[in-house]
């Protein structure tokens, strides 16, 4: 089973790959597999909006929805959307070497995700609160919620993780106008993130009808 | 040309034959089915009788060919040469696309009028509630006072709709001889309203309905419900007898003239010795007159008792 | 054993079992000390494992990562996170060459033989596990086990098990085979590559250990509630070895799209590819996208019993019922587990019946007949199969109006498995067959895989299905499908390319006996089987009674699973032996067209010495003449 060298051994006794992609080749896997992951995703966020819509039902009225307080979770939306547009930015920016721009734009975006995540971790959640809304054991109400939630909120935190990466990087100069595929995965990741939120939101705050969950 | 048409007349034939028996052997012995003990036992075993056709043709579609080019085209000593360049023949692909097609469209049909007929409900049916739970079964019987009973007890040709839940995990209603089958799924054990053992169940349907299998015992006899879904340590011992009566008999148990034998899965204890257990007691069974239970041993025997005296 | 102990496989392993003990025990305390969390003492009753359950499951998630860091398969990622730039590297680093595979290695080839070891390696476990339970079911009554938690946790473990042994052979055929048949020198992400092995590991050591921490008794299925509710603890294990293992799926799913799309050699478009490409491809794409969803069922059942979320029990309260609030519902789980474990059995199947499309060619010497049709069969197979997933459930509370419309998607599914087969038999007519280990496998697989094809109709069929589903006539049918469209395949994949891999030729007669007693052997085992479930034989019972009349076909089956295990034993002593011995293979031992038998064996480090190209179409065996791929001769040097 052993695997024969020699024939294309280089100078230094380093191995050489007669076929490897350039850096250019790389980048259109890298970017083709990114997308591939995000459709792959798509099929995780689809089971969990196809428990919220199977469980959080009535056999009369249809659609239900507990009822949540409505500002502070569209508050926390307009915050995560917002992010994106400086996300781009910081994409555009590193595209054309504006190292200011860069820096503060991915420092808009970071703080921004960073407020959506505390807001949902702090309030929507209630671990800042003496009386939640909401608990996990509250039936297929709380079940769902925390599930939705919290796999956006891992999600956000990995982006949150990657943009403090891509920041750093950037600015030990490791990208150029030829090359800035680290800030653009960073970009479509995070847009993509924001977009499943844009599904999740009104399946969880808006579509059916509130009801009260008692005891909160 | 000429050759083809001799090797694909005898492939012709022998796919003729080779469908027969593989037919004749999956109906009259490999497969074939336990009794028929229920009126939709015949429809499913109609269609059952369809696939083995389906089976047996198919299977000799292929295993004729395959056999037959093993046999004749394989290569001969010291021929190196390759075989004929034939690589696509757009017509046949469309065929067997296409004819399949047809295939399954019609056992679609005959799938869907199948179906519809075994869960139909009758107008004059029994309705009788099972509870299953780990790891027994017991029987509600509401046109009855609500009786329970640890054995399902039916009377012969008198349709029956089952209203079965589950008090714990998901277990599986089945009587092979009867060929039907249900899943019965748990249900909130928390709501009073939803308990069978309740003098006033009654379920507002739109939110809840119980599983429901309906079938027609037809033929007198003692059968076996078999829990078909994992249900954890003793589930291969979840079972509990069937015992289809006479109408006379069946009044006679109503009655309590007409002896059954005790569960060997009462009150829930581990079967150690296995599910042949179920078949101790049946010995002392008879579907005319009953069960005999056994002499007391402890018990005095009359004379004695009168020479003692 | 220097090397051995300093391999990345042991760091790896001692990094798992440390993290796993040293968080378990912090977990535990911790647990105890605060107030309002406080553990009581577990009670322990017969087969209950000493675990406190949520520590145990944090635990088992944190050593995930203490393999992942000791074994340093993530160390180059790191490194790049930390802003430098690290090197591909390749080769044996120095090292004896075999060291390669319990090392981190980016190549392709050494990935493919990991995985292949790793198969080899599940598959014997699970086979033994199989083994102990037949023994039980070789006569009425209860043998040797001492009760039914016992029997249950053996065929539990008997099935995940060999779905990770599974998993990992269709990673090495789809690893080793996939670049070299289009032509690369590798994948297209190799440290993607390599995690997507690595982290297989770890999981596979959870599941097995899952046996010993608590056993579990859901089956591989896990359906809630039993799982939710189950007091075998060793079903945390169970449901997160497998979640893990999802990760390598999916890992290496992905590659293998992005590799077949962008790394294929110059002239060989779509329909040039190698036809076991295709099925990897579609094979592939399932891989990558339903196995998210698996993850959430069984996410779900985690969080439900360790944190009382409740997806599935429709037990809740009385003040929330009267509020109106839903509870949870047992079948949400059937369908989202479903929904992958249908395609999944695809997953499996495809990259097998590829096989069969790529060797038959070769030992029948015509071109493979209705080429396209075939390729686009897989991916009508992997399309329809994501649309038949209820079919599982047509004797759940599912409304009938659910189950029809599935019924008639399974039926469906009868059609590109169809062109397939009349596909092959076309291959097959007219063919100079000749007869070595490969092509004897091949025919094995396609007669077993009919077996399984054929008894999946009457399955379909709803009131058909009212009677078998469930039964033993599922387990034939099951085991028919993967032994025919996965095992044997594979079996003759690894003679095929054995000459290739090692350089060596395996030892022919060996190689006939294991066919002969393993398919003659399977084809008894897997129709006994079907029979039983006939009479009325149910699935997954540690005891059938003597009362339905099937003693004689039990012990039959029993025997013919012995025979099946020592013809295993027959193989692995084949292909051990004859890697050793001194004789070279012949370059071409196939006379094969296939483009890897223009490199030498074993293949070089980078598959080919230069980029090939291809001219031609791939199966034109008996056209004058004809070329599918010439090796430009190298320039300068």
């Amino acid at each position: 089973m052993a695997v024969a060298h020699g024939h294309d051994d280089h100078h230094h006794g380093e191995l050489h790959n007669p076929m490897e992609p350039t850096r250019q080749e790389q980048i259109v896997m890298n970017r083709f597999g990114l997308w591939l992951f995000c459709f792959s995703e798509v099929f995780l966020f689809m089971a969990l909006l196809a428990a919220r819509f199977y469980l959080w039902r009535d056999p009369v009225q249809g659609a239900l929805r507990p009822e949540l307080e409505q500002g502070p979770a569209l508050i926390f939306t307009c915050v995560l959307l917002v992010s994106s547009w400086f996300m781009n930015r910081a994409e555009v920016a590193s595209a054309n070497e504006d190292m200011k721009t860069f820096n503060q734009s991915l420092a808009m975006t970071f703080v921004m995700g960073l407020i959506f995540l505390l807001g949902v971790i702090f309030y929507e959640w209630g671990l800042g609160l003496a009386h939640p809304h909401i608990l996990p054991t509250d039936g297929a109400f709380g079940a769902v919620f925390f599930a939705m939630t919290g796999m956006h909120a891992i999600h956000v935190i990995t982006g949150l993780i990657f943009v403090a990466i891509v920041w750093r990087n950037g600015n030990l100069g490791h990208y150029s106008r030829e090359d800035h595929w680290g800030v653009e995965a960073c970009a479509i990741y995070w847009h993509y993130v924001d977009l499943v939120w844009i599904f999740f939101y009104p399946a969880i705050y808006l579509i059916g009808i509130g009801v009260h969950i008692p005891g909160h | 040309m000429s050759k083809n048409a001799k090797h694909f007349s005898i492939v012709g034939v022998a796919i003729a034959i080779v469908t027969y028996l593989v037919y004749f052997i999956l109906s009259t012995f490999f497969f074939e089915l336990p009794e028929a003990a229920s009126a939709e036992a015949t429809i499913i075993d109609a269609l059952f009788n369809g696939h083995y056709i389906l089976i047996a043709f198919l299977f000799a579609i292929v295993v004729v060919p395959l056999v037959y080019s093993i046999v004749v085209f394989r290569q001969q000593e010291g021929d190196e040469t390759d075989a004929p360049h034939i690589h696509e023949n757009t017509v046949l692909e469309i065929a067997w696309t296409v004819l399949p097609i047809f295939l399954v469209i019609g056992f679609g049909v005959w799938g869907v009028s199948s179906y519809n007929q075994v869960i139909a409900s009758e107008p004059d049916e029994v309705t009788i509630r099972v509870w299953g739970f780990k790891w027994d079964w017991l029987f509600y019987y509401p046109e009855h006072d609500n009786i329970n009973d640890p054995a399902l007890v039916l009377q012969e040709g008198v349709p029956v709709k089952l209203e079965m839940q589950s008090t714990d995990v998901i277990h599986a209603f089945w009587v092979p001889k009867f060929r039907v089958k249900q899943d019965v799924f748990p249900y909130d054990v928390e709501n009073q309203d939803l308990n069978f053992g309740n003098a006033d169940y009654s379920p507002d349907e739109v939110f809840y309905e119980p599983q429901v299998i309906r079938f027609t015992p037809v033929v007198e006899g003692v059968y076996r419900v078999r829990c078909a879904e994992i249900c954890g340590t003793n589930h291969y011992a979840m079972l509990a007898n069937v015992f289809v009566l006479s109408p006379s008999n069946y009044q006679k148990w109503l009655d309590g003239e007409f002896l059954l034998p005790p569960d060997p899965n009462q009150g829930n204890s581990q079967i150690q010795d296995g599910v042949d257990t179920y078949l101790l007691e049946l010995e002392r069974f008879d579907i005319n007159t009953g069960y005999t239970p056994p002499p007391d041993p402890f018990a005095v025997p009359e004379a004695e008792a009168g020479e003692d005296g | 054993m220097k090397y051995f102990l300093t391999s990345a496989l042991t760091k790896g392993l001692v990094g798992q079992i440390l993290t796993f003990i040293v968080s378990y025990g912090l977990i535990r305390n911790f647990r105890k000390t605060v107030s309002g969390w406080e553990v009581p003492a577990p009670e322990l009753s017969g087969w209950q494992a000493p675990y406190d359950e949520p520590a145990m499951v944090l635990a088992t998630i944190i050593s995930l990562f203490g393999f992942l860091l000791a074994c340093g398969v993530v160390s180059d990622w790191l490194k790049m996170m930390a802003g430098q730039k690290p090197h591909l590297k390749h080769g044996a680093q120095g090292k004896p060459e075999w060291t390669r595979y319990i090392n981190i290695d980016v190549n392709h080839k050494v990935i493919g033989i990991q995985y292949g070891l790793n198969s080899i390696f599940i598959l014997l476990v699970g086979g033994l596990l199989a083994i102990l339970f037949r023994l039980e079911l070789a006569l009425p009554g209860l043998q040797f086990l001492q009760d039914g938690s016992q029997y249950n946790t053996l065929f539990s473990a008997h099935g995940i098990i060999m779905i990770a042994a599974i998993f990992a052979g269709v990673g090495a055929m789809t690893n080793y085979l996939g670049p070299v048949l289009i032509g690369a020198s590798d994948m297209s992400f190799p440290r993607l590559n390599a995690f997507s092995y690595w982290v297989g590991v770890p999981s596979a050591v959870i599941l097995l250990a899952g046996i010993f921490m608590g056993g579990w008794d859901t089956g591989w299925v896990g359906y809630p509630t039993h799982s939710t509710t189950t007091q075998m603890i060793g079903v945390q294990m169970f449901l997160l070895g497998f979640y893990l293992n999802g990760f390598s799926s999916i890992a290496s799913g992905l590659n293998m799209v992005v590799t077949a799309v962008y790394m294929r050699a110059k002239g060989m478009s779509y329909f040039r590819m190698p036809i076991f490409v295709w099925a990897a491809v579609a094979a592939s794409i399932l891989q990558a996208t339903t196995t998210q969803t698996v993850g959430v069922a069984l996410t779900m059942v985690v969080a439900q019993r360790t944190l009382g979320m409740n997806f599935f029990t429709p037990v809740i309260s009385p003040e929330l019922l009267a509020a109106g609030v839903p509870a949870g519902d047992p079948i949400l789980f059937q369908h989202i587990f479903w929904f992958y474990s249908h395609p999944a059995v695809y997953v499996w199947i495809l990259p097998g019946l590829g096989i069969i499309s790529e060797l038959l060619p070769v030992f029948t010497r015509k071109p493979l007949f209705g080429y396209k049709w075939i390729a686009l069969s897989s991916i009508g197979i992997a399309l329809v199969g994501m649309l038949v997933w209820a079919h599982h459930m047509l004797t759940s509370s599912m409304p009938p109006a659910w189950k029809i419309p599935f019924m008639l998607s399974t039926l469906l599914v009868a059609v590109p498995t169809g062109v397939k087969f009349f596909s092959w038999l076309a291959t097959i007519w007219e063919g100079k067959m000749r007869f070595p280990t490969p092509m004897l496998f091949v025919l094995g697989a396609i007669s077993v895989f009919l077996l399984g094809g054929l008894s999946g109709p009457i399955l379909g069929t709803i009131a058909t299905d009212m009677h078998l589903h469930d039964t033993y006539f599922v387990v034939g049918h099951f085991h028919a499908t993967i032994f025919g469209g996965f095992v044997f395949p594979f079996f003759a994949a690894i003679y095929y390319w054995f000459p290739k891999i090692t350089g060596k030729m395996y030892d022919e007669l060996l190689g006939k006996i294991h066919f002969w007693i393993m398919v003659p052997g399977f084809w008894v085992m897997s129709l006994l089987q079907m029979r039983v479930g006939v009479l009325g034989m149910r699935r997954r019972i540690a005891d059938y009674g003597s009362d339905l009349g099937i003693q004689v076909e039990h012990a039959l089956i029993t025997v013919a699973t012995l025979a099946i295990g020592w013809s295993i034993l027959i193989m692995l002593y084949n292909l051990i032996t004859s890697a050793r011995k001194e004789e070279l293979a012949p370059e071409n031992p196939w006379e094969s067209r296939s483009p890897e038998f223009l490199a030498p064996s074993p293949l070089p480090e980078f598959n080919y010495l230069a980029p090939i190209e291809v001219v031609g179409e791939p199966y034109d065996y008996g056209l004058e003449g004809a070329t599918y791929a010439v090796v430009p001769t190298p320039a300068g040097d």
